[in-house]
């Protein structure tokens, strides 16, 4: 009995995996012609590059090294290769890396010969040799690369995660450093009377390097409210390089719901030398209405006529009926009974 | 007529009392700030990127609250002990005015270019780079003090903490790298696509990025692929023809063969062009795609590239390949 029943599991054993082995190969054989859908993505990947936060300084005519980092927080290793590249520096802090490298210093960065593989978890630093020209002014010149993954051998689409990065070499001396800014703040203005209805009174602050050299300016807008404490709020040191701009919010409140915010906006900026610090400084005093203080009015407003037309109404009824009114149709009718 | 007389006495009497007490008042108002108001500057801190005894290119910084509205023209930092050298820069300045910074002896002084008035409780930062310390071990302070041009003391001196330098202590610099992580979930992908069925003739596949840095402005990511777009290397270089010629063309996913890309994200801000679930294709040059002008912190942000590829029975039955290249670039701070 018993080995019968083992006999029966056997053949229903056999049964299946003869049925599974059938639906196996039919799978395998339409795949190799690719008519059934199936997506098969391959594994990530994930690397990271680090630069000195600081600019390098290095004068003019002498080689100098930056080191950059490759890191690989995955778990299987990644071969890279790291190429050096041109930069287009644009507004409010972008960088387009470009597809050849920078003239300017083209055989003048030596990136380490690759490419390296980066073992799981492990990072590899490079040393990046730098030759600076002789005739190059004193200001802040920004050398870009990218840190390509190699990829395995694969059909389909392949996709690349690509890190474009720069390390800035800092030629010391004195520089032509100028900005320019403006500042644009929502509201009405007359005769030097400023006022907006609104809660928070927001501006637009532009600055703009109009100077030859990039400059790190700092600043800071000081806020005095009627009735409220005065208010600091910093701007952090911040790039700009050549002809480029960038862009602050600046934000006023006033303490109560109708009040007069006093601004106060300082950009500060070295000048030729790092000894001195020049500012472009933005004053003005607005007045504040936040909109909720009219729907406040409207209602009490409206609680005032209709308190008004109340008492009216009581009043007209606590009088006695004047003696030449005429009579009432009821009290008409009743008499007429 | 005495009475008269009496009165007029007692009114001159009166009004020469009054004007002397009126000169008093203003005698007090306009001594009071040289004198009395010279009052002690709070939360006055002092800090040093190196406690070394003699070390070079040192920054100072210094913060503190006025106590007395003013108009301070220059600001004295007076620290304590000898040897204090090198040449200072202003690396930064909050609350005050630009101004103009110069050493001498043990005195570091920051002169306001064009004094303004300034409130009490106001705080003010001030940072000085290229000092070299004291030579002498122990412990030093700086003595603050706030002066109009006259010069009048506002506030002040007013002693610092103490910051002991020494020659024999471990100086510790941590320096965190500017880094940038980038992540991919796909490195490749192949889509077996049938025209016969519409749900084979139609594919997607999603791409997931994420990525991490402390660039305090962002970074930007830009997508590009070969010129040639999804190519085939059978007779007669067969493609599938690219839904768009790039993000500034974008459109809603057509029913003809195609291939093309659209963006989402999160933590990020993805291209106004996809918006509506919109495509594009990819285009050689490269489009930038996504962006974001602040730093991430610690959470990733998270972009997703859902690649779309359809077909009919116009498209030629072979296998068709791209290279598609994600390149994201920390922005300049």
């Amino acid at each position: 009995m018993g080995s019968r029943r083992v006999g029966v599991g056997i053949r229903h054993l056999l049964i299946y995996s003869t049925a599974m082995a059938v639906v196996l190969v039919a799978v395998s054989s339409l795949g190799a012609v690719r008519a059934y859908a199936a997506a098969s993505p391959s594994p990530g990947r994930s690397i990271a590059v680090s630069v000195p936060p600081d600019p390098v300084s290095l004068k003019p005519g002498h080689v100098g090294t930056v080191q950059l980092r490759v890191v690989n927080p995955g778990l299987s290793p990644v071969r890279v290769k790291v190429t050096g590249r041109g930069l287009i520096l644009g507004n409010e802090g972008k960088v387009t890396i470009k597809s050849t490298p920078d003239p300017l210093w083209q055989n003048r960065v030596n990136f380490p010969a690759g490419p390296f593989t980066i073992p799981a978890l492990g990072f590899k630093n490079l040393i990046v040799k730098v030759h600076t020209p002789k005739s190059l002014q004193p200001d802040l010149y920004f050398l870009g690369f990218v840190v390509t993954p190699l990829p395995n051998a694969s059909t389909g689409v392949t996709v690349i995660n690509q890190i474009g990065g720069f390390f800035t070499i800092d030629i010391p001396g004195p520089r032509d450093r100028r900005l320019t800014a403006n500042l644009e703040f929502p509201g009405w203005s007359l005769l030097g009377f400023h006022l907006y209805l609104g809660s928070d009174l927001n501006g637009i602050l532009h600055i703009h390097n109009v100077g030859h050299a990039a400059v790190r300016f700092w600043g800071e807008t000081d806020v005095t409210a009627t009735g409220g404490s005065p208010g600091q709020v910093r701007i952090p040191i911040s790039l700009i390089p050549s002809l480029r701009a960038r862009t602050f919010v600046v934000t006023a409140k006033p303490a109560w719901p109708i009040g007069f915010v006093h601004t106060t906006v300082r950009i500060v900026y070295p000048t030729t030398t790092e000894t001195t610090t020049t500012q472009i400084v933005f004053t003005r005093s607005d007045l504040i209405i936040n909109p909720l203080v009219f729907m406040v009015l409207a209602f009490l407003l409206l609680v005032a006529i209709l308190l008004r037309v109340r008492q009216r109404r009581r009043r007209r009824k606590a009088l006695p009926a004047p003696a030449t009114q005429p009579r009432s149709r009821l009290a008409f009718l009743a008499g007429r009974r | 007529m005495f009475r008269t007389h009496n009165a007029g006495w007692g009114s001159k009497h009166h009004r020469g009392w009054s004007a002397l007490v009126l000169m008093a008042v203003v005698a007090t108002i306009v001594v009071m700030p040289l004198a009395a108001n010279a009052a002690t500057l709070t939360n006055v801190n002092w800090s040093v990127s190196n406690n070394q005894a003699a070390a070079t290119n040192v920054t100072y910084s210094y913060d503190f609250k006025t106590a007395t509205a003013g108009t301070i023209k220059t600001i004295t930092f007076v620290v304590s002990g000898a040897t204090l050298g090198g040449a200072p820069a202003v690396a930064r300045s909050f609350g005050i005015p630009a101004g103009t910074v110069a050493r001498v002896g043990q005195t570091i002084t920051y002169t306001v270019t064009t004094p303004a008035a300034i409130a009490a409780g106001i705080p003010i930062y001030l940072e000085f780079s290229g000092l070299t310390n004291t030579s002498s071990n122990g412990p030093q302070n700086t003595a603050v003090t706030t002066q109009t041009a006259a010069p009048a003391t506002i506030d002040g001196p007013t002693n610092s903490n103490n910051v002991v330098f020494a020659g024999n202590n471990t100086a510790v610099t941590v320096a965190v790298a500017k880094s940038l992580t980038f992540t991919v979930d796909t490195t490749a992908f192949e889509l077996d696509m049938d025209p016969s069925l519409p749900a084979l003739a139609d594919q997607s596949q999603a791409v997931g990025l994420t990525v991490l840095t402390n660039a305090n402005s962002g970074y930007t990511l830009a997508i590009n692929d070969n010129a040639a777009g999804l190519i085939s290397a059978a007779t007669g270089t067969p493609v599938i023809p690219d839904v768009s010629s790039g993000k500034a063309t974008s459109v809603t996913w057509p029913a003809t063969p195609a291939f093309g890309y659209t963006v989402t994200a999160t933590g990020a801000t993805a291209d106004v062009a996809f918006s509506g679930s919109k495509y594009a294709g990819y285009a050689s040059g490269g489009d930038q795609v996504a962006s974001r002008a602040t730093a991430t912190g610690a959470t990733p942000d998270a972009i997703t590239i859902t690649n779309r590829v359809a077909i009919n029975y116009n498209t030629q039955a072979t296998t068709f390949t791209d290279t598609v290249t994600y390149t994201v670039t920390p922005n300049y701070t």
